[in-house]
């Protein structure tokens, strides 16, 4: 339960309960920590500058989920219209399976594997997939905020899932 | 056999939707009993996917968190005025000046804060979404003259109806398309007035529950100098915003303050 009517101590809880939450469910949305903390910030920002439009205390989680989605989105357009961010890593899936340079240049790059295995799917794919896995919304509620049938969450989370088994399965 | 219809199919997608409820939920407890007295290969799967679940769930939050993430937030608040105020009259030498103003400025304040009902705060929040998405994005994604096409274009993209308010005889669509007013789905449209040596203003369209505003309001005119847009303050013009709502819907019409209210028709 939220406590208090106050303002600032509504948002100070938010941040406290949340704010890491959000962290993670960004970067592993965007694959990039500096833009995840971008994305976290413009969240909370537009959530204090909105909070008397927040109804009931209670979806204070699920409504900066939204927002966070609603500023990933408003991001991937900004990128796609200003080509400054062409963040491209190289497409280890084209290599033969086996290849030892594979597992060298994601160390050496410091690159998490289960990130990249993220960044090759596509975000109508990764959306539900993390909604489901990390929001904690069961697939029928992802379904109704994506305003996609149940059936077709369930179809997207079988093929992230497909996706990732290869790294989850190798750990 | 077509997959939809396969039981062994049918089984795997319940499962995978199921597996993803929290233990306890009424749903999952139902079909852990029908997998135990199922076949064994249900429940071998089953339980693998449940393991699986968790494994995900586990390598999802390994996520290295920024220092300080929680302080850089909770100074948002502050650094965006609340406490600046606080901060300055903290200072002991600008504590009588903060004093002497804030005794002149209680009268004047006190009676604009009694003025500015709860609803007229809502339609400035509003009028400054709508005057910053006016001067910082005038993109459109479907061109045309036509409100009907452009309403049948983009209806599905918003979870609303698209429905534009009537509008003066000399005004014509340039276009619109979809997008988000604050944290809400909104559609931006563009117009241009013929009459006015093309004057153009934007009509943008939202649920106006989602700004808590009643299904019907009256027009009110907001002067875009009243409002907290600096990216309209350095444009060379004045704004005006017009905010109302009929049956639900939600608009705004955003245009240079000599002809705003013009450009609306009469019901």
């Amino acid at each position: 339960m939220i406590p208090g009517k106050n303002r600032t101590k509504l948002f100070e809880f938010m941040v406290r309960t949340c704010a890491d939450d959000l962290y993670r469910y960004a970067y592993r949305l965007c694959d990039r920590h500096d833009t995840a903390q971008d994305l976290v910030q413009e969240t909370f920002s537009e959530a204090w500058k909105s909070l008397d439009s927040l109804r009931d205390e209670n979806k204070a989680r699920s409504w900066l989920y939204s927002i966070l989605r609603y500023r990933n989105a408003h991001f991937h357009r900004e990128r796609k219209r200003n080509r400054e961010f062409a963040h491209d890593p190289l497409d280890f899936n084209d290599m033969p399976e086996g290849n030892s340079a594979r597992g060298t240049l994601e160390e050496l790059a410091d690159i998490d594997s289960l990130q990249k295995a993220l960044h090759h799917l596509d975000g109508r794919f990764k959306e539900p997939f993390l909604m489901v896995f990390l929001e904690g919304l069961t697939c029928a509620e992802a379904a109704k905020q994506l305003r996609v049938p149940l059936g077709t969450v369930l179809s997207r989370i079988h093929r992230a899932r497909a996706a990732l088994r290869e790294y989850i399965g190798s750990k | 056999m077509n997959m939809r219809n396969d039981p062994k199919e049918i089984l795997r997608l319940r499962m995978l939707e199921v597996s993803l409820l929290p233990p306890g939920d009424t749903m999952r407890s139902e079909l852990e009993a029908e997998l135990a007295a199922g076949e064994s290969w249900a429940r071998d799967e089953w339980l693998s996917l449940l393991e699986e679940n968790e494994r995900i769930r586990l390598e999802l939050i390994k996520v290295e968190l920024p220092a300080a993430l929680s302080d850089t937030l909770l100074r948002i608040p502050s650094s965006t005025g609340e406490r600046r105020l606080g901060k300055i009259i903290a200072s002991p030498l600008l504590r009588v000046a903060a004093t002497v103003v804030l005794l002149l400025g209680l009268g004047g304040g006190m009676f604009y804060v009694r003025e500015q009902s709860a609803a007229s705060k809502k339609i400035a929040r509003v009028a400054e979404l709508a005057l910053a998405r006016y001067v910082n994005d005038q993109d459109i994604s479907v061109i045309t003259l036509d409100p009907d096409y452009m309403a049948r274009h983009l209806d599905g993209s918003v979870p609303f109806p698209v429905k534009m308010p009537p509008v003066q005889s000399g005004l014509s669509l340039i276009g619109g398309r979809s997008g988000s007013l604050g944290v809400y789905p909104a559609v931006y449209s563009r117009w241009v007035s013929q009459a006015r040596q093309q004057s153009r203003c934007a009509i943008i369209q939202f649920r106006s529950r989602d700004f808590g505003l009643p299904e019907n309001v009256d027009k009110e005119v907001v002067h875009g100098s009243k409002l907290n847009c600096p990216s309209a303050k350095d444009k060379d013009k004045n704004f005006d915003v017009i905010v109302w709502s009929e049956g639900g819907n939600g608009y705004a019409l955003v245009a240079d303050s000599t002809c705003a209210l013009s450009f609306l028709g009469r019901r």
